[in-house]
């Protein structure tokens, strides 16, 4: 049972990533006015830079790697598979140099967490944008 | 299956407790790995923790597991400590590291307290089988016999546009009580040997842009050695200025294909340097790689070289396969005779040190 198990996740692995069309929309707290390449997202997502242009703090909101927008924002713009990211992320946890962002686990969690606080970034599947933050991005 | 199921409940990433009023971020790493000689006697597959593989199917010579919490106090004070257990120490539970994070500036914190050693690029993580490549860091390379110091460190980084520079400073000191390595490799003469590294100063400096990185590391300190001499009724003792340098480069390409190539010297005993070629697509990773030990003196040269592979399983577990064929050229000059053989391992049958091993592995983070 557990092999036919680990199979069917295997297949699922080969599959899904075919499936997935959906855009993603990066977003950021309404009164957050500041426009950012694609690389100077992925430079905040990586904790490379800690502040928005102008120097405000920036606070990356991951989602978890088994969400699909998580595998199309890892690809599109950070340019790495999430094992790679993985990879990069235990490099940098056991050199004591930081932590990878907080992980949640769902758009709706991003959307709020988003809307309620001009320090945070994130990004969710750009159908699911809705009033209460800004999409300075989609991908 | 039996290793994956027992992996997967892992896979949560970092678990967040509130401990009164800090958070303490809990985070692990482990290999399981089997090594089976193929050809010749015995190979020193890690060298500061002495792992040698001699046998078939041999569980424990690098098989361990790493635990790391970090409590966060505030945004300034953090405390790390890390807990490890290896195969080749009969699985004694040891603090790797402990140590206090004071971050005065977001680009720039002073550690103090026990430390990894940062002569190497691999040094911080080169236990973190999940992190790299490769089954193990080329064995030749990374055999300094000291990986932990105490003492402290302060950090600075620096970027502009998307070039990233990392600057260090440490100070600190070691000891080293029958130091493991040393007492094997020159037990033909001394029954134990004691080391003591004082007046550690070291730098580091590290340089990202874009898929280029390097760094290079200086450090020096005073060395004294304690030998217990086998046909002496009296220790020896020993003192060496010591001088460590380092420089690594890696480039990686976008068609998948990185290479990196380190080089160090250590004066007065030793020069060793490895390179490698990786090529990565999707969840799998194939690597070829020449690593070389050179001794100043004749008694020790060895170089290694091997191919193997990676797959990702899943999100924080990697197989890992390598089959490596060391070379061994180190011998004893004798005057108006022919040299006599010194292989690195020393219970080889036929004297000549030649080797070669497979290794299974499995690495796991969590």
């Amino acid at each position: 049972m557990q092999f036919r198990k680990e199979l069917f996740s295997l297949l699922a692995l080969l599959v899904v990533p075919q499936l997935c069309f959906a855009e993603v929309a990066i977003i950021v707290h309404p009164s957050n006015d500041i426009s950012l390449t694609p690389d100077k997202v992925s430079r905040i997502f990586l904790g490379k830079d800690k502040s928005f242009p102008g120097g405000k703090k920036a606070v990356p909101i991951n989602q978890k790697d088994a969400q699909s927008v998580t595998k199309e924002f890892n690809q599109k713009v950070i340019g790495k598979s999430s094992s790679q990211i993985r990879a990069y992320w235990s490099k940098i946890v056991f050199t004591g140099k930081g932590s990878p962002p907080k992980e949640v686990t769902s758009d709706a969690e991003v959307l709020n967490l988003i809307s309620s606080d001009p320090n945070l970034i994130g990004y969710i599947d750009a159908s699911k944008v809705s009033g209460g933050v800004k999409v300075i991005g989609k991908y | 299956m039996k290793t994956v199921r027992f992996a997967a409940p892992l896979l949560i990433s970092l678990a967040s407790f509130n401990v009164f009023s800090a958070e303490l971020n809990l985070s692990g790493f482990g290999t399981l790995a089997f090594g089976s000689v193929i050809d010749g006697d015995g190979y020193i597959a890690e060298y500061p923790n002495l792992g040698v593989y001699e046998d078939d199917y041999d569980f424990g010579q690098e098989t361990r597991l790493g635990l790391q919490g970090t409590a966060v106090f505030n945004d300034e004070i953090s405390g790390t400590v890390q807990l490890m257990t290896r195969a080749n120490n009969d699985f004694d539970i040891e603090v790797e590291w402990l140590y206090v994070t004071y971050q005065y500036s977001s680009d720039a914190n002073i550690q103090a307290g026990r430390m990894r050693m940062p002569v190497y690029y691999y040094s911080d993580f080169m236990d973190v089988g999940f992190a790299f490549p490769w089954v193990r860091i080329p064995a030749d390379t990374y055999s300094l016999d000291v990986t932990n110091f105490n003492g402290i460190k302060s950090n600075w980084n620096f970027s502009t546009g998307s070039t990233d520079m990392g600057l260090s400073i440490y100070l600190g000191k070691e000891d080293n009580p029958s130091d493991e390595l040393m007492s094997y490799l020159f037990e033909s003469f001394t029954s134990n040997i004691d080391r003591e590294f004082e007046d550690i100063i070291g730098v580091v400096f590290d340089l990202s842009y874009q898929n280029f990185i390097f760094r290079t590391t200086f450090t020096q300190a005073d060395m004294i050695e304690q030998q217990a001499l086998l046909f002496d009724p009296f220790a020896a003792t020993v003192e060496y200025d010591i001088e460590f340098i380092d420089y690594f480069f890696q480039y990686s390409f976008e068609n998948g294909i990185s290479l990196m190539t380190e080089y160090n010297e250590y004066d007065p005993f030793y020069k060793s340097y490895f390179a490698s070629v990786v090529y990565q697509k999707d969840a799998w990773q194939y690597y070829f790689f020449w690593s070389q030990f050179d001794l100043d003196l004749p008694f020790e040269k060895h170089d290694t070289t091997g191919i193997g592979f990676r797959y990702d399983i899943g999100d924080g577990v990697a197989l890992k396969a390598d089959l490596s064929s060391m070379n061994d050229e180190g011998f004893i000059p004798v005057d108006g005779g022919p040299n006599i053989p010194n292989p690195v391992y020393h219970a080889d049958d036929d004297g000549d040190g030649d080797v070669m091993v497979l290794t299974l592995a499995l690495d796991f983070v969590f």
